[in-house]
């Protein structure tokens, strides 16, 4: 006795020699050398225990009825067929089978009527929907970031699709491991949602404490959860200190973190196979455009109506397409200085006409970054602008004419320009450090076809690339342009021109505003020789003014008043007709002009009757009308109204058929924008990577204390045991995930096998050969049936990792299919069940319960994937305030695992039931009673819908027969008949409350609630 | 954890390693546990967790405490938003002679750059025989000074609301711990079984910010989350929908009795299935417990007055002052743990809980108005009905403010390096001041207290070791206080 006390103690002291968790006396035992836990060694080659037993199916119930001799249990007789069939649908699907399908099985003769039920059942991808919610329970899955915010992830689901189809695939359990630490290496983005499955904590602040904390958190979280799902190891624990029982180290820790520093919390495109709808939409939207392009070639603008100028604002998809995606934008600084945002411009170069910013990508060299297509057809002038300003623009942007407008096709392309981004138009202006636009460079005439498009490409130097507006010049005018103008303006114009000797001036109104007639205060004609006077003024030159007609009825508005020297509405001319009018200005001899002025009202009161379209022409020497300016050469009013300026004229259309042609146009607009919309590919929560600077250790864990640089190396404890990895503390980011993933799944490793399979086992049973399922550590239950662990295990990799051999293999051994009735004599002895003497029963989740109403009731919609159902009442205070909805609808009647898990918060009926918080990784699930629980199946108003639709349902099966209905609803949720007292009693309850009060105490009772 | 039936005094390890020693042959018999209680006791070695022996079909039942304790149930007044400890409870006269000069060693906080030092923004005056100053902003809670042990030095280990509120009742910032009550009403149960052991009151405006981590079970088993309903919001589902109420409830719990009980027939034994017959038949207790408790038409006017339930003016005010009454109900009866919230989520800067960074002046006496006379009636009247005896009150905020404004505001922003709590009622020293904060109130700095010491103090008062009540999770015997926590005797009578 005195040496078992002695022995014992020594074991207690080990046992508490946890520390500060348990009793600190004892803070000062070591943890466990690699060579004494049990779980770091090799699988061993176990030999399957020769017994002598009818109740053998497979080697499974060898080392399980080895060990039941040994305790003196007989195991359980088989269970019946009706049991069977119930359970294997709850455990596979968790979902009822049939009453029919209950019927037929249990009629059947096939002797392989079991496995072939099994292979069935794990061939249907309800399957995959069933056991997906194991594992994202251990991964702590959830919709939303939590913490007070809690706001909610829309892409998260993109994961747990992935884990869906990665079980209904059976996909190789290594490869499974291995996708999820690095499947953007290898074609698997949607895996990489486990890495930052976990919570988020939002709330920044301005504190530079609490953000290190935050990222600290993050970082342990993937460590421990990576650690716990895959390795049954609890490394987690070993971030502020070594770990205190297992042969983990604080470096340990640091070092797999390592492994993870440049994984961020957040979404990334997502490299997807493009659905066969999601093609199809755009082979749709593709006609579509096309279809408007041809409707409007009609307005194409053919002999004089082709437009002189084309502008093309980058931000204006009508003309634009973008080939990646763009950084951001330069915003121009306030201030008038060339190429701020007030620039006004000069006699020779144009005032600020980018709209205020640029746009800028990242360089890429050769690799054209947007589009330009003007759709018209002849020559062209080319007029440059970019934004500029910085050290960082490349200096050799390359521009391209593509005549095919085929990307795909390069020998039809002429380089245009080679520019500098970081000067102003043609090499003006220095490097300042601010974002400037450039002006216009004249970049020489082209040839163009309607399909052509100009290439802004990357250059060979500098880390950005910009864009800006482009504007193309009917190149056969015989007076080109100095400047180009911005919008017109009420008070003041100026419209600048090469000066030109003429004797007539003629302004010519198109539009106004607001639709009626147009006004003017004042029309200046100004001189390009001498002082550079205003012409019209001067009463001795001019011979006469004349105009299409006058407004009549006040003396404010008179043809006299056009160059009276007098501004504003008291003394201006008005048209007598809406929208159109013109001036005429006959001089006595030729004068020599090179700009007009003109305005509606110089004082600002009026902005009404402003002529928005306009030309101005002069008389030339042979007697002909030559145009020296519009208001084409001024930028567009809004980006989208083209009126007819550039690529369509709509200017000869009456306003019935320019509305319509307008339509069309903004159709194209949208249908261009829905196409890129389209192509773009779809961002998704599972994470972003980056580049990250070596990691440190930190003291205490407190990321304040930074020490040693450690780098990503293979955990100690595997020295020798298993190929190590250890790489450089500047290692790329992707390269350590590789090597910590392959490094898992190496066929050696002690942990990465027996901790799936007893996971497996888990799930089917209730309860592992190691009842802790993520900690295979010295705090862990040990292995009730070591010997049988590590056959599983080892048949598991021989198996190629094979989930669904293991299923086959648990499924088909005789303690599965033992009867779960419990039986005193073994009670006695294992009341736990832990020896696996009977089929332990227990409790259906939250999921099953739900999916099984639902699907009893008729009223399950088995749409697999995609978005989630949400069973909280929508919000956007910023810290999410979510309360559970009250009712539900068709749409929230899918499988539970497709409702958008909102951390922490639970489901108002089924929440109680045990249902994970996804605060923490939850690898086996409490299964309590709770009087929460009772209120919640009993009372709430989705149990009293769903009995409302299973006893209509009932009843419509059974030709309202209620007697019928009775025993059909009863067959329905037990798998079996009632007995005599049992339909008797039911009956006549359902005589008196009716048939929906007898379904709501059907799906309460134990009998549904449990798996037998 | 499925509930077992046998008393598990070793942690999972330990059971383990004494089965392959074949120390005990049946790991889990009485036997071996007492054999190994006797073992620990008789070498002194007192520290294994104590695992508290739940019957499944009877979890609320009244469970052993650790050694005597001074107090049977806790009221814990929880407002939310964090209260500025400098114009309420925690006197800096320094901050007068120092007004509006520059907090020496200032640095950036939560919401940025502070600026100048800004005196209490309400007067504080000698309260009580003992003459504690408190300010005028809460006159009625400073009423109550000679029955409070004020604690001025405790410190957070965050400055963001979310986890502070969850560090305070779960002693972790992070997500997925269990909650004060959870862990009070798992060790203890409850001296009512018909009514829930944890209680949850959430203010009228709404859920704090932390929502259901204040009263979360986490890992726990279910049984032991927290109930939140209000004197305004009853238990969702707790009556029967309309159409089946009355005779057709009462015969469908009769058939579900049979049905459950033909089947248990077939599981002779199964305590779990015992266990839910058993959850049903408190279910339908609760349904008659609950709205009886909840019903304050039975109180006379006077008491409606004192709390200020029958405010015409603020319904905020009269509803947190039937949350006040409805607390004093819970506890008369016999509920464990009751956490009473003044402040919900927040609903724009300063409205709806105690946060105050860009106008306190303005917004506090609004919050004040709506605690202080509810509170302290509450306060008094457990007194009077001689219910302080048994119950411990707490009362608490997530952390304090600055004693500066911040930088361009007329307001103070979030301050973990120091702030206030207290306590009253049984087991408390009082009156009683312990700790203090620097002269401006800004950090503690005499007798500082982690979180983890004020729960090892509020657990030692239960009668509960806070190094022995845990609970195995994910490799660790897991406790309310993580590995840390020091019982401050000072302020325990």
């Amino acid at each position: 006795m005195a040496r078992f006390f002695k022995e014992s103690k020594q074991w207690i002291r080990h046992l508490l020699g946890c520390g500060i968790f348990l009793f600190p006396l004892y803070s000062n035992a070591k943890a466990l050398k690699p060579e004494q836990l049990w779980s770091l060694q090799p699988l061993s080659q176990t030999t399957v225990p020769k017994i002598k037993s009818e109740k053998v199916r497979n080697e499974i119930d060898r080392f399980i009825q080895n060990k039941l001799i040994e305790k003196g249990i007989t195991p359980s007789p088989r269970a019946g067929d009706a049991t069977l069939i119930r359970r294997l649908h709850l455990d596979l699907h968790g979902l009822l089978p049939h009453p029919q399908t209950v019927k037929e099985y249990c009629e059947n003769k096939d002797p392989k009527k079991y496995p072939n039920l099994i292979d069935k059942l794990l061939a249907n991808p309800r399957y995959g929907e069933r056991w997906a919610r194991h594992w994202l329970d251990v991964v702590r899955y959830a919709d939303s970031n939590g913490f007070e915010t809690n706001h909610e992830r829309n892409s998260a689901y993109h994961y747990r699709d992935y884990v869906i189809r990665s079980l209904n695939q059976d996909k190789p359990y290594d490869q499974f491991v291995f996708e999820q630490i690095a499947g953007d290496t290898c074609g698997a983005d949607e895996a990489t949602g486990f890495l930052v499955a976990g919570p988020k904590d939002i709330v920044g602040g301005k504190d530079p404490l609490l953000r290190k904390q935050q990222r600290a958190n993050e970082l342990a979280d993937m460590v421990g959860v990576t650690g716990s799902a895959f390795l049954g190891l609890t490394v987690g624990c070993a971030r502020c200190h070594d770990h205190k029982f297992d042969p983990v180290s604080q470096s340990d820790f640091f070092s797999m973190q390592s492994v993870f520093e440049g994984v961020r919390l957040g979404e990334r495109p997502i490299n997807q196979e493009i659905s066969k709808e999601k093609l199809q939409k755009i082979a749709q939207t593709e006609e579509q455009i096309e279809e408007i392009e041809a409707s409007l070639l009609q307005y194409k603008p053919k002999g004089k109506q082709v437009p002189r100028f084309v502008w093309m604002d980058d931000q204006d998809m009508t003309f634009v397409s973008h080939f990646y995606k763009k950084n951001g934008h330069g915003d121009n600084p306030k201030g008038k200085a060339r190429g701020f945002l007030d620039d006004p411009g000069s006699a020779k170069h144009s005032p600020n006409l980018s709209g205020g910013s640029y746009t800028w990508w990242t360089n890429k060299s050769g690799v054209p970054a947007v589009s330009y297509q003007a759709a018209v057809e002849g020559t062209y002038r080319v007029w440059l602008s970019w934004g500029s300003g910085w050290s960082t623009h490349t200096k050799d942007a390359r521009y391209l004419l593509d005549q095919d407008g085929k990307i795909e096709t390069t020998d039809d392309r002429t380089e245009i320009a080679t520019i500098n981004q970081q000067l102003l138009a043609n090499g003006a202006g220095k490097i300042i450090s601010k974002p400037l636009w450039s002006g216009l460079q004249d970049c020489g005439t082209h040839s163009f076809s309607t399909s052509s498009k100009i290439l802004v490409c990357g250059g060979n130097s500098g880390g950005a690339l910009t864009t800006d507006l482009i504007i193309l010049e009917r190149a056969d005018k015989s007076v080109p342009v100095r400047r180009f103008e911005p919008k017109v303006k009420s008070t003041l114009n100026e419209d600048w021109f090469h000066p030109v000797t003429t004797i007539s001036v003629r302004f010519t109104i198109g539009q106004t505003n607001n639709g009626i007639e147009p006004c003017i205060d004042e029309l200046g004609i100004w001189s390009s020789e001498g002082e550079r006077a205003n012409l019209a003024t001067r009463k001795a030159l001019v011979k006469s003014v004349t105009s299409s007609g006058n407004f009549r009825g006040s003396p404010k508005h008179k043809l006299a008043h056009i160059n009276d020297s007098k501004f504003g509405n008291d003394h201006s001319w008005i048209s007598n007709t809406k929208n159109t009018g013109w001036i005429e200005f006959t001089f006595k001899q030729p004068q020599r002009i090179e700009r007009v002025t003109w305005g509606r009202d110089k004082n600002g009161k009026y902005k009404d009757r402003t002529p928005s379209t306009y030309y101005i022409e002069v008389k030339n020497e042979k007697g002909e009308w030559i145009e020296v300016a519009s208001s084409s050469q001024r930028q567009p009013t809004t980006a989208k109204d083209k009126d007819g300026n550039s690529l369509f004229a709509f200017e000869h259309l009456d306003s019935e058929k320019k509305a319509k042609a307008r339509t069309l146009l903004d159709k194209l607009a949208a249908g261009k924008k829905a196409l890129d919309e389209l192509k773009k590919k779809p961002r998704a929560w599972i994470g972003s990577f980056s580049q990250p600077s070596p990691t440190r250790l930190m003291h205490r864990g407190d990321p304040l204390s930074p020490r040693e640089v450690v780098s990503p190396v293979s955990l100690s404890a595997f020295t020798q045991r298993i190929p190590e990895y250890a790489l450089d503390k500047n290692s790329p980011e992707k390269e350590r995930r590789k090597a910590f993933a392959k490094w898992l799944i190496d066929p050696k490793h002690p942990l990465t096998a027996r901790v799936m399979v007893n996971r497996i086992w888990h799930y089917h049973f209730g309860r592992g050969i190691v009842a802790t399922p993520s900690d295979f550590g010295d705090m862990g239950f040990r292995p009730t049936h070591p010997e049988l662990l590590d056959w599983l295990a080892s048949e598991f990799i021989s198996q190629g990792w094979s989930v669904k051999q293991m299923h086959r293999l648990i499924l088909q051994s005789y303690t599965y299919q033992q009867a779960s009735e419990p039986r005193t004599e073994a009670i006695s002895i294992d009341a736990g069940t832990e020896l696996l003497w009977r089929f332990p029963p227990r409790r259906l989740e939250a999921e099953a319960i739900r999916d099984n109403m639902l699907l009893l009731s008729g009223l399950l919609d088995e749409k697999m994937y995609g978005p989630g159902f949400l069973l909280f009442e929508p919000n956007a205070n910023y810290a999410r305030n979510w309360i559970p909805k009250d009712d539900v609808d068709e749409k929230d009647f899918r499988r539970m695992i497709y409702n958008m898990r909102i951390r922490m918060e639970q489901d108002s009926v089924f929440g109680a039931f045990d249902c994970p918080d996804g605060g923490q990784s939850a690898p086996s699930r409490a299964r309590s009673t709770t009087p929460l629980q009772a209120l919640n199946l009993y009372n709430s108003s989705f149990t009293e819908k769903i009995a409302d639709a299973f006893s209509q349902k009932l009843l419509k099966q059974t030709d309202d027969s209620t007697k019928q209905a009775l025993l059909l609803g009863f067959e329905s949720i037990f798998g079996r008949e009632p007995n005599l007292k049992e339909s008797t009693t039911a009956s006549r309850y359902v005589e008196e409350h009716g048939l929906a009060a007898y379904c709501r105490v059907l799906f309460n009772a134990n009998e549904f609630l449990f798996m037998p | 954890m499925k509930p077992s039936r046998q008393p598990k005094e070793l942690s999972p390890a330990g059971m383990s390693l004494l089965n392959r020693r074949s120390f005990l042959k049946h790991s889990s018999t009485a036997l071996g546990s007492m054999a190994l209680a006797g073992l620990l006791a008789n070498d002194g070695l007192l520290g294994a967790p104590i695992r508290p022996e739940i019957l499944p079909e009877r979890p609320y039942a009244p469970r052993k405490t650790h050694f005597p304790a001074k107090a049977k149930q806790v009221l814990l007044i929880y407002c939310t938003g964090a209260v500025s400890h400098v114009d309420t409870f925690d006197y800096k006269p320094e901050l007068y002679k120092r007004h509006d000069t520059p907090l020496p060693g200032a640095v950036n906080t939560f919401q940025g750059e502070n600026g100048n030092l800004i005196r209490p923004l309400w007067d504080f005056h000698p309260r009580g025989n003992c003459g504690k100053m408190t300010s005028d902003l809460l006159p009625e809670l400073g009423s109550l000074a000679d029955d409070v042990a004020y604690v001025h030095s405790l410190t957070s280990k965050t400055n963001t609301h979310g986890p502070g509120e969850t560090y305070m009742s779960t002693g972790f910032i992070l997500e997925g711990f269990p909650s004060m009550g959870a862990w009070t009403s798992y060790a203890l149960g409850t001296e009512n079984e018909n009514l829930p052991a944890f209680v949850s009151i959430p203010d009228p405006r709404g859920n704090p910010q932390a929502s259901v981590n204040n009263w979360s079970n986490a890992f726990l088993p279910a049984q032991f989350q927290g109930t939140p309903f209000s004197a305004s919001k009853e238990i969702r589902n707790l009556q029967a929908p309309a159409r089946f109420k009355g005779k057709a409830d009462r015969d469908g719990r009769d058939l579900l009795k049979f049905f459950n009980e033909s089947h248990l027939q077939r599981f002779p034994g199964d305590s779990e299935l015992a266990a839910r017959i058993a959850g049903y038949e408190l279910a339908a207790r609760m349904q008659t417990s609950i709205p009886e408790v909840t019903d304050l038409s039975d109180e006379p006017d006077y008491v409606l007055k004192e709390y200020a339930a029958d405010d015409p003016k603020n319904q905020s005010r009269a509803g947190f002052g039937k949350n006040c009454i409805l607390a004093r109900r819970l506890l008369e009866r016999g509920v464990r743990f009751v956490q009473l919230f003044n402040g919900s989520y927040a609903m724009g800067e300063g409205v709806g809980n105690w946060d105050g960074h860009k106008s306190i002046k303005a917004q506090y006496p609004g919050h004040a108005n709506i605690l202080d006379q509810p509170a302290a009636a509450l306060i008094r009247d457990l007194k009077r009905r001689g219910l302080l005896n048994d119950v411990l009150v707490v009362w608490c905020t997530e952390f304090g403010r600055m004693p500066t404004f911040q930088k361009g505001a007329s307001g103070r922003d979030h301050n973990p390096a120091g702030f206030t709590a207290w306590m009253a009622g049984a087991g408390v020293n009082a009156p009683f001041t312990y700790g203090a904060t620097d002269e401006f109130g800004w950090k503690a700095e005499k007798d500082v207290l982690t979180l983890h010491d004020f729960h090892a103090t509020i657990l030692h008062l239960l009668g509960l070791d806070h190094e022995r009540l845990s609970y195995y999770h994910n490799g660790i015997e897991r406790r309310l206080t993580d590995v840390h926590g020091h019982v401050v005797s000072d302020l325990i009578a």
